[in-house]
């Protein structure tokens, strides 16, 4: 860079002039963060089911959005780097909806169709641990999900009863793909 | 801008200056280049985690009590005390881009020590959570070796996940203390000014997004309902 061309971009051109935010502003939000910590981990030591999930991700989402749109001056910024910022979260959702709807929706098949599934495993390695765990005595497929399988291991690899309990009590609309096909009438969550 | 004042007792040595690049038109559009840029590596940080993410949700979807068991090894406040310090750093780090933006230098400094004395303490209260985990036999995959009864049963699902996204955010936290020293050195250099603090300015988001994943990591690990 020549020196004229130094020169012309130090006095000619647009000098940038920093947007200044008063300190009361970051210490508001510096103490909202410490008393949204102090919420989220009080009500961790309380049972309240599903809701435990729910608040303990709502208060994260909420400090969150502090810290980017305040820390991070996102509010006050270009609007392009909102819409990066946002472009990232949207291929974020994208990446959680199609993996759960592969991964939650395993097994869900008719009634009469599982019947003809179940018994001939024709190809071990490619019959899905849910399709399989109508016994939950006898996991046909120990090595899924590349559990290691002590040797003492009682159905480690399928989900234990209380596993799938816990998540017919927990996890709405996660709960009918564990249950075993021919329970796929029962209402999810009741409780 | 009433306070924007050089602030006076440290001797005055030879003027730095930055220039703008070539490539740019001006020093406002260098550093709204610059920060669209550094908005795109978040984009990226943030994809990256979304992995280990994903594959966290399906794991503790399909083994909730696995997952429930497992987290009653973790120290709760210990984990909320790390938060606690990455929030406290968050705000130092936030304060310091501040001090740079209003030419308070000295503040910058200690504001920066502060970030990096806040960085420390975490990876220290870290070291002694994976030690105990360590010594219990929780390494994921091949090391994992529980030798108690009361060990969880299928933790390695659970620590598998635990060591891998809080060792990457580790690692983050690592990348953060080398980009703030850097920083610190170039401050007390006295190289940055109102008009010129772009690179106190990324990592400072940068470091609000270590701050930022840990936020999801805490809930997730060490308070499991």
């Amino acid at each position: 860079m020549s020196h004229d061309t130094a020169q012309a971009h130090e006095s000619g051109g647009r000098k940038h002039h920093p947007h200044v935010l008063p300190v009361r502003m970051y210490a508001g939000v510096w103490l909202a963060l410490l008393v949204l910590t102090f919420i989220t981990v009080k009500v961790s030591y309380f049972n309240f089911g599903i809701m435990n999930l729910v608040v303990a991700m709502g208060v994260a989402t909420l400090k969150a959005s502090l810290v980017v749109l305040f820390f991070m001056h996102l509010k006050y910024d270009e609007k392009f780097n909102a819409i990066i910022f946002a472009g990232s979260l949207t291929f974020l959702t994208i990446f959680f909806v199609l993996t759960l709807a592969d991964t939650m929706e395993r097994g869900k098949v008719d009634p009469l169709e599982a019947h003809e599934l179940v018994p001939v495993p024709a190809r071990p390695e490619l019959i899905d641990r849910k399709t399989v765990h109508v016994d939950e005595k006898s996991p046909l497929v120990p090595g899924a999900h590349g559990l290691q399988v002590p040797a003492t291991g009682e159905g480690l690899a399928a989900p234990t009863p209380a596993d799938s309990a816990a998540m017919r009590g927990a996890t709405g609309g996660a709960v009918e793909s564990t249950k075993a096909p021919g329970e796929s009438t029962k209402a999810p969550g009741g409780h | 801008m009433s306070d924007v004042t050089a602030e006076g007792g440290l001797p005055e040595k030879k003027k730095w200056q930055h220039h703008v690049g070539h490539h740019f038109a001006d020093a406002e559009n260098e550093f709204t280049a610059n920060k669209f840029g550094f908005w795109l590596f978040l984009a990226t940080e943030i994809l990256l985690f979304g992995g280990l993410f994903v594959a966290y949700v399906v794991f503790r979807s399909t083994y909730p009590m696995t997952f429930h068991e497992a987290h009653e090894h973790l120290s709760k406040p210990m984990g909320a005390i790390n938060t606690v310090v990455l929030i406290c750093s968050s705000f130092t780090m936030a304060m310091a881009v501040r001090a740079s933006q209003t030419n308070q230098h000295r503040r910058l400094i200690w504001l920066l020590v502060v970030t990096l004395l806040c960085a420390f303490t975490f990876l220290v209260i870290k070291f002694f959570e994976y030690k105990a985990k360590i010594e219990h036999g929780y390494l994921p995959g091949y090391w994992y070796t529980p030798h108690l009864p009361t060990d969880p049963a299928n933790g390695n699902l659970f620590f598998g996940l635990y060591f891998v996204m809080t060792g990457l955010h580790g690692l983050h936290v690592l990348g953060g203390i080398v980009a703030i020293s850097w920083i610190l050195v170039k401050a007390k250099k006295r190289q940055f000014s109102s008009e010129w603090y772009t690179p106190v300015e990324l990592v400072g988001m940068y470091w609000h997004l270590v701050d930022l994943i840990w936020i999801y990591l805490f809930p997730l690990f060490y308070l499991i309902g």
